[in-house]
């Protein structure tokens, strides 16, 4: 088998394709806690902690997803996994090879890493285009930033190199070298992603460097086959021992509606039967049960399961094609294997001719990743399906989301209320600028967008009832502070607003918001290096927001004593606190806030410079029901 | 060196000593207690490919020889530096000489390691980058460990280096993205450094420099000292530092920026001689006797460079606890005024590296 080949490639990561989220700033000539910092060998293994070295990501725990929630109809059915990944990073090798072992250098709370998998494309000669991280190594511009995804070839398709099949979250203390055994494929990859579920984490993961390990030529003794079949319809690969199974259950369609109709139709989830069915039972007993009951047991089968149902009889076609079964869609967890196929079955269940209303909420996140759909072909599908009663749209980290795209959208989803673009990079400032309209939004997240002032004022204008708003981390905002004054003075029942890293914001904008925005329940000013204590700004905060039950204040050196002591005397409902990296509080205070904040069960006070760890066990001891943050860089 | 004339020394410099402007004469007050701990050491690249990346205080590496990249080019320049560092902690006395710790005894990773200088050497592709950061040792009257600032200092610009994130002709850019790294950690930092920064651009064989405050640089090509930085002072023995105060203090402290430092550029040739070392070398060690010892240096090969840097690390030192001897040090503070012998107990870190050809 593989252990007779003769020659292993072992390679660290070159470069980073594209990722969800990162805890480091923008700036490509920064390197501090960037997701850019995967690449190269390890610099900080075997150390263990908190460095400035590692890729972060944004979020670790449950406390992120405890935040205001868009009220929207879940999609219930069961998953293939019993996790979501919530984050991926998509590296980058120089020399695509048959993947042997993936080791992942992971330096501060291992154990996030929930899938692997690996873009296989087809190479047109032997030699692979090499990839060279910076000829010249003198252009800081090229490292660092995401770097255009190569030609893709016709078979190109994810493959799951490992899963968790049954995650027993366990988290050591202690740097790790993760390398899970692989599931053998038979295809040449050199873009492999990473894929991370946090919610069971103490602190942030940390990783340090990405090996990939492999051979030249396949080496196994089963018989290289070429990709027979493009990806045409659903599979399914959670199982590490199930080979790919491709139904082409839609291509099936058409057999089944060319026989003679027993089943005419379906109106609000009742079949209607013209024909006699007594000579034989092509349905089996199926038939004899109650059709409420009938769909209720098609609710419960997992999406690929429910389209493949169309298949097995005319009668579970029917239900498969069930309008009222697509009220709400998910697709996250199928990302690697959704494509244009997937697209038009899903089409073929909801075009405009059947009863309006059929899809509310439509999560299509990281959908397209190596460009497997294509923005045209997400495009199309968004002009072609009936989306008049679309509230709910996720498409976050999608790069099949463009700037046309987000004209359709607009065109075709004008009921939406909720709207997830967050991390898409494609979009540019002009083409977000679209969105303003949209005049129904309550819950949008432009979290990593290249929206701009202009734009994001005027979404703000022509949408009044917005409840909840991300803009961290858009490098093209250049005046917070205006885009605060705005909100104020237009969206009066804001609740949550994420500035993280928003370099500009000062005073002026959040003693604005604070005045206007009573309702607040959420304030993430993570890293607003330009809110000045001094200034009595959050002191206003305390006395205009007593509604807030999240305030983030990440690195903001200036929080001492007098604001807490604020905090704690008017914010009563305070649930989680975040005061990482100032010198100038002391326990004392913190400890008074503890007393009269009942609510509280999240603090981060690490980096603070007079919390030890003995004060932190002491506090943790007398305040068990919260958890208190104390991280470490060594 | 008799202490009651140290003491003198001392007082009558912080007595002169604006409150806040912090300077150098704190670190010289604390010379008497004696933590005996050798700082410095050093390991070969060899040792470097499983230890961790950044090394905070001393290391020396052999860039050249191991310095093999897959994939890359098969380089046609026959420019390489081979380096090596030597140095010492301010209290490591030579009364202690014999127990000086061997050095791959002490892992870099040694937090009791006390010296406030810092250093670091890489490379990036074709391009070498070596850097030196003293610590302004007054931070430890407000609480502030003052070997924090330069070692972050350091860190951050050799992973900016790794990173390629800088442009090999301007340096003081280098040191300016460092400092302002230093600023996206989660810790509140805090204290000031003054830094030195080499580069070497192998392709064009031209050595690019930055130097802010007085650590610094000499280029020796055939026993003549033909290039080097020249001192940055506000005042005698206060230097130009970039500086992070703590939030309580902001604004009361000197701050200088990256761009205020001396930048030059210089072509190099085969068997220059680069000597990058903190103020603790130059107070100590006058130019003559630096030559002299370099002037031993016979071949280019790893082994006698890191030799010849122990060897003036240990000359700077023992004539920085020497109480009769006019240091230059001695000799800067009579001419303003002040009338003292002796030398300048300080870290001392020596950073030698010569140009060689790629075929040696």
């Amino acid at each position: 088998m593989k252990s007779t080949s003769p020659r292993y490639i072992k390679q660290y990561a070159v470069g980073i394709i594209d990722y969800s989220s990162q805890y480091g700033g923008e700036n490509p000539r920064s390197f501090s806690y960037s997701v850019s910092n995967i690449i190269g060998e390890p610099k900080i293994f075997p150390k263990y902690g908190d460095f400035t070295q590692a890729a972060v990501m944004r979020t670790y725990g449950p406390w992120w997803n405890r935040c205001l929630t868009p009220k929207y109809k879940k999609d219930t059915r069961p998953r293939s996994s019993s996790f979501q990944s919530q984050d991926y990073i998509d590296v980058i090798f120089d020399k695509a090879v048959f993947p042997w072992s993936i080791a992942i250098y992971e330096t501060y709370n291992p154990g996030a890493i929930v899938r692997i998998l690996a873009l296989c494309q087809e190479f047109p000669k032997q030699n692979t285009p090499s990839y060279e991280n910076n000829n010249d190594g003198v252009d800081p511009d090229i490292c660092g930033k995401a770097i255009p995804l190569p030609l893709v070839e016709k078979y190109t398709h994810w493959e799951v190199l490992w899963s968790n099949p049954n995650p027993q979250f366990q988290t050591t203390k202690e740097a790790r070298m993760f390398a899970p055994i692989l599931q053998e494929i038979n295809h040449r990859s050199r873009i492999i992603r990473l894929e991370f579920c946090h919610t069971h984490l103490d602190y942030y993961t940390e990783l340090d460097a990405v090996e990939l390990t492999g051979t030249l030529t396949y080496t196994s003794s089963s018989p290289v086959d070429p990709p027979s079949r493009p990806m045409s319809s659903l599979s399914i690969h959670d199982s590490p021992n199930s080979s790919s199974e491709n139904l082409a259950y839609s291509e099936s369609k058409a057999d089944f509606q060319n026989q003679d109709s027993e089943i005419i139709g379906i109106n609000e989830g009742t079949i209607v039967v013209t024909k006699n069915y007594n000579d034989v039972l092509p349905n089996g007993y199926f038939i004899f049960l109650p059709p409420e009951i009938m769909s209720k047991i098609f609710s419960y089968l997992p999406f690929p399961d429910f389209c493949r149902a169309a298949c097995v009889c005319k009668l579970f076609h029917a239900y498969s094609y069930d309008p009222s079964q697509l009220a709400s869609v998910d697709l996250h967890s199928y990302w690697h294997i959704v494509n244009n196929n997937t697209l038009h079955s899903i089409q073929s269940r909801c075009s405009p001719s059947a009863i309006k209303g059929t899809i509310r909420s439509l999560s299509l996140k990281w959908l397209g990743g190596g460009d497997i759909v294509t923005p045209d072909q997400l495009n199309n599908f968004i002009k072609s399906c009936d989306f008049r009663a679309l509230t709910f749209l996720d498409l976050a980290s999608s790069p099949s989301l463009t700037d046309a795209l987000l004209g359709s959208l607009v065109k075709y989803t004008s009921g939406l209320s909720h709207l997830d673009i967050q991390s898409c990079d494609k979009a540019t400032s002009e083409g977000i600028r679209i969105l303003h309209k949209l005049t129904k939004l309550q819950s949008l997240n432009l979290y990593r967008t290249k929206v701009d002032d202009a734009g994001l004022i005027c979404i703000i204008h022509s949408n009044p009832s917005l409840l909840n708003l991300n803009i961290g981390s858009c490098t093209h905002i250049r005046d917070y502070d205006r885009v605060l004054v705005e909100l104020s003075e237009h969206s009066h029942n804001l609740r949550a607003l994420d500035t993280w890293r928003a370099k500009s914001l000062t005073s002026l904008g959040l003693k604005a918001l604070a005045s206007q925005c009573k309702h607040l329940e959420e304030l993430d000013f993570g890293w607003c290096g330009g809110l000045q204590s001094s200034t009595g700004c959050f002191q206003h905060l305390a006395k205009s927001c007593p509604h807030l039950r999240k305030l983030f204040l990440t690195t903001n050196r200036t929080v001492s004593d007098v604001e807490v002591n604020m905090f704690a005397q008017h914010l009563t409902k305070l649930r989680q606190f975040d005061i990482l990296g100032t010198r100038l509080v002391t326990p004392q205070s913190v400890e008074r806030l503890l007393n009269q904040c009942n609510d509280l069960e999240f603090l981060d006070v690490s980096f603070c410079y007079s919390f030890t760890l003995d004060i932190v066990k002491a506090l943790r001891q007398t305040y068990p029901h919260v958890e208190i943050k104390r991280s470490f860089q060594d | 060196m008799p202490p009651n004339l140290h003491v003198k020394l001392c007082r009558l410099l912080s007595l002169w000593q604006p409150p806040v402007l912090l300077s150098r004469m704190f670190s010289v007050m604390t010379y008497g207690r004696v933590l005996a701990r050798a700082f410095a050491n050093s390991v070969s690249q060899g040792e470097l490919d499983y230890l961790p990346g950044v090394s905070s205080f001393s290391q020396s590496s052999v860039y050249g020889t191991s310095y093999s990249k897959p994939n890359s080019a098969p380089s046609t320049n026959p420019f390489r530096l081979v380096s090596a560092v030597g140095g010492f902690s301010k209290f490591d006395s030579p009364l202690r000489r014999s127990s000086r710790i061997p050095p791959r005894a002490v892992s870099i990773l040694d937090k009791r390691l006390y010296g406030d200088d810092a250093c670091f050497v890489t490379y990036h592709n074709t391009t070498d980058v070596l850097g030196v950061a003293d610590g302004v040792g007054g931070w430890r009257n407000y609480g502030i460990d003052p070997s924090q600032f330069s070692k972050k200092l350091m860190e951050a610009c050799e992973m900016l280096v790794k990173t390629g994130k800088f442009v090999p002709n301007q340096p003081s850019e280098l040191l300016a993205s460092g400092y302002k790294e230093l600023l996206e950690d989660k810790a509140p930092l805090a204290g000031s450094s003054t830094a030195c920064i080499v580069i070497l651009d192998r392709t064009k064989q031209t050595l690019h420099t930055a130097n802010l405050g007085d650590s610094g640089f000499m280029i020796v090509r055939q026993g003549e000292v033909i290039h080097r930085s020249t001192e940055q002072q506000h005042t005698f023995n206060t230097p130009y530092q970039l500086s992070m105060p703590p939030e309580e203090h902001r604004g009361e402290v000197l701050h200088d920026a990256a761009e205020d430092a001396d930048t030059t550029s210089f072509d190099l040739e085969l068997g220059d001689i680069i000597l990058t070392a903190t103020d603790g070398l130059f107070d100590n060690m006058p130019d003559s006797v630096i030559l002299k010892e370099l002037s031993r240096l016979k071949d280019s090969k790893y082994e006698s460079i890191k030799h010849t840097a122990w060897s003036i690390a240990e000359q700077a030192r023992d004539l920085s606890y020497d109480p009769d001897y006019l240091s230059p040090f001695a000799k800067q503070a009579r001419l303003n005024g002040y009338d003292v012998t002796g030398g300048k107990p300080d870290d001392i870190t020596v950073l030698l590296s010569m140009v060689t050809g790629a075929s040696e």
